[in-house]
């Protein structure tokens, strides 16, 4: 009696311990998270207090800021323009078109693809094209890195349309051309919106394809040449002991915002959609 | 006349399709060959003992691969066994533990985890991470001293790491733990099991492949992560054996390399360091795709 008790008070305590370490793991996860917003808003707004201010220096500074903010967006904007109608149709094919096998064998090359580290695809347009405008360079560098992760998560959302439909659809006559773009397409459009969106807000923050191009950002001197959000970020970083970290946090948060907001747009249409 | 007209259109729009997949299967092929073509000069020269040359000495003209091997590796090393001991933890707690808002916060919260830019983490690791690892590893006492002046070496850049990897670790282990067989689980539970023996006995086993897989694909990620482990770990192509010695990895040399003028050797040594990681992200990158189903994982919002 004794010992059955104590089994069972065992197993109690057992089960006790195992939900307390999963809490305090859980909390363990998220703490990074809460750190880095703590400390990146609360030195971003103190520096962007700072730059709102009267002097003159400052304010250039501000300038600097919005332009590397525009910069950003466009190259954001050429790079999706590009690479989202040339994935997506490469993840029609994929996910309507091709058999089995060569679905299969279509899916792999794309998967292994986008799973390339993001800096190569800044040294592998250094190599082909070392003299051409940084603008180009980013921009295609970009795409370079983006067009298998576009593909691969569209053809996910694309393979996730219910067959029924499909077969429905080719049932009723319609070909496989009037079937995507009456069945396919619409079933999808909310996830794929969203999952493009997300896509992009990953790729608005990267710094390692420009980074090459760019020669690292530090080539142009200040704010004269082509310099998006990350790159100018990073760059001031490794300029060494005297960087502003007034501008440099600064230029933190806005990133940080503009990232986060088009993360928020796409979970908010996700949730309004659905 | 109308009915061909319609397969006519069916089959221009196809081939279209077609080629694009032929430009973004292109691209990839394009990236590889670049890669070797770039490296051969260094190929030629020290065939396979870059290896394990353990020198970059732009002055004799000697370049090999291990110091950055075992940069790479330390740090990873350290990123997987902060990333997969809380994480997996993490996703057990997200699926077994029934707390509505619990879940919806923390998964929101990994998310935004996933969408920051390497920058971003670069900044906090050298805001926060550092400063606290000296703090700490100063109160354990036996610190060198290099490491409690600036805080760069492999301990911070593994740690800074291990956070950018998690959100990849613990959706997917979400998502193994989440495909194996609710029967199984609710019968050992019918049995009187308690939770910690259900996800001993009844969860675990099932998920156990697709876990080992969130590892792989989160190793091949730690593997090619440049930009915010160069502002930590030190950026010195040297063999320091110790976690708080400054040291380089593949990728974080290839984001300061190519920015200084190097002799062709130099440069073609560096892309072979990047033929190098391209080849090992691969491998893992592959292992992983193995060992996940793929229509396991939902679509929407892939972290990875």
């Amino acid at each position: 009696m004794v010992t059955r008790i104590s089994y069972r008070t065992r197993r109690k305590v057992k089960n006790a311990l195992f939900v307390s370490i999963l809490t305090a793991m859980t909390c363990l996860a998220v703490l990074p998270l809460l750190s880095l917003l703590w400390s990146i808003g609360v030195h971003g707004i103190a520096a962007l207090a700072g730059l709102l201010g009267a002097s003159l220096s400052r304010r250039t500074a501000g300038a600097l800021l919005v332009k590397a903010l525009v910069q950003s967006l466009l190259t954001m904007a050429a790079a999706a323009a590009l690479s989202v109608p040339l994935g997506v149709a490469a993840a029609i094919y994929s996910s309507q078109y091709a058999g089995l096998r060569a679905g299969r064998m279509i899916r792999f090359a794309i998967d292994i693809q986008s799973g390339s580290p993001s800096i190569l695809a800044g040294m592998v347009l250094f190599a082909l094209l070392p003299r051409t405008s940084p603008l180009l360079a980013g921009v295609l560098a970009l795409v370079l890195y983006m067009l298998p992760v576009v593909a691969r998560t569209a053809d996910q959302v694309l393979a996730a349309v219910p067959v029924a439909y499909i077969e429905g659809s080719l049932a009723l006559g319609a070909s496989r051309f009037q079937t995507i773009f009456a069945t396919v397409l619409p079933t999808s459009r909310t996830s794929l919106i969203t999952a493009l969106l997300f896509v992009i807000a990953r790729m608005a923050g990267e710094t390692a394809p420009l980074l090459i191009i760019l020669d690292g950002g530090t080539t142009s001197g200040g704010g004269a040449g082509f310099q998006p959000l990350p790159l100018r970020l990073y760059s001031d970083l490794t300029q060494g002991g005297s960087f502003p970290h007034q501008v440099v946090y600064a230029e933190a948060l806005l990133l940080l915002v503009v990232i986060v907001a088009v993360y928020g747009l796409a979970r908010w249409i996700d949730r309004s959609h659905r | 006349m109308k009915r061909v007209s319609t397969q006519g259109w069916n089959g221009i729009f196809a081939s279209v399709l077609a080629v694009c997949v032929l430009v973004v299967i292109g691209a990839g092929i394009l990236d590889a060959a670049t890669l070797i073509i770039a490296a051969a000069p260094s190929i030629r020269e020290f065939g396979v003992s870059f290896l394990w040359i353990s020198a970059w000495n732009p002055i004799h003209h000697l370049y090999g691969a291990l110091p950055f091997l075992y940069g790479s590796l330390l740090t990873v090393s350290i990123a997987l066994l902060l990333a997969g001991v809380i994480g997996v933890t993490t996703a057990v707690a997200l699926t077994q533990i029934n707390v509505q808002w619990l879940r919806s916060v923390v998964s929101l919260l990994l998310e935004i985890l996933a969408v920051i830019p390497s920058v971003i983490y670069g900044i906090w690791a050298l805001l926060v991470v550092a400063p606290v690892l000296v703090r700490l590893s100063g109160r354990a006492g036996a610190v060198p001293g290099e490491f409690a002046a600036s805080g760069f070496g492999v301990l911070t850049a593994g740690v800074v790491l291990g956070v950018m990897v998690m959100p990849t670790v613990v959706a997917l282990t979400r998502e193994a733990i989440a495909s194996a067989p609710k029967d199984i689980a609710e019968a050992a539970i019918a049995l009187g099991a308690t939770r910690q023996e259900t996800v001993a006995l009844a969860v675990m086993p099932f998920a156990r492949k697709g876990i080992l897989g969130s590892l792989y694909l989160g190793l091949a990620r730690a593997f090619g992560e440049a930009v915010a482990v160069s502002l930590v770990i030190g950026n010195q192509p040297q063999i320091g054996g110790s976690l708080f010695a400054r040291a380089d990895s593949l990728a974080s040399m290839l984001a300061h390399a190519l920015t200084g003028v190097g002799s062709p050797l130099q440069t073609a040594a560096v892309y072979e360091i990047g033929l190098l990681l391209f080849l090992i992200t691969s491998v893992f990158y592959g292992l992983g795709r193995a060992y996940i189903a793929r229509d396991a994982i939902s679509p929407r919002l892939q972290p990875w």
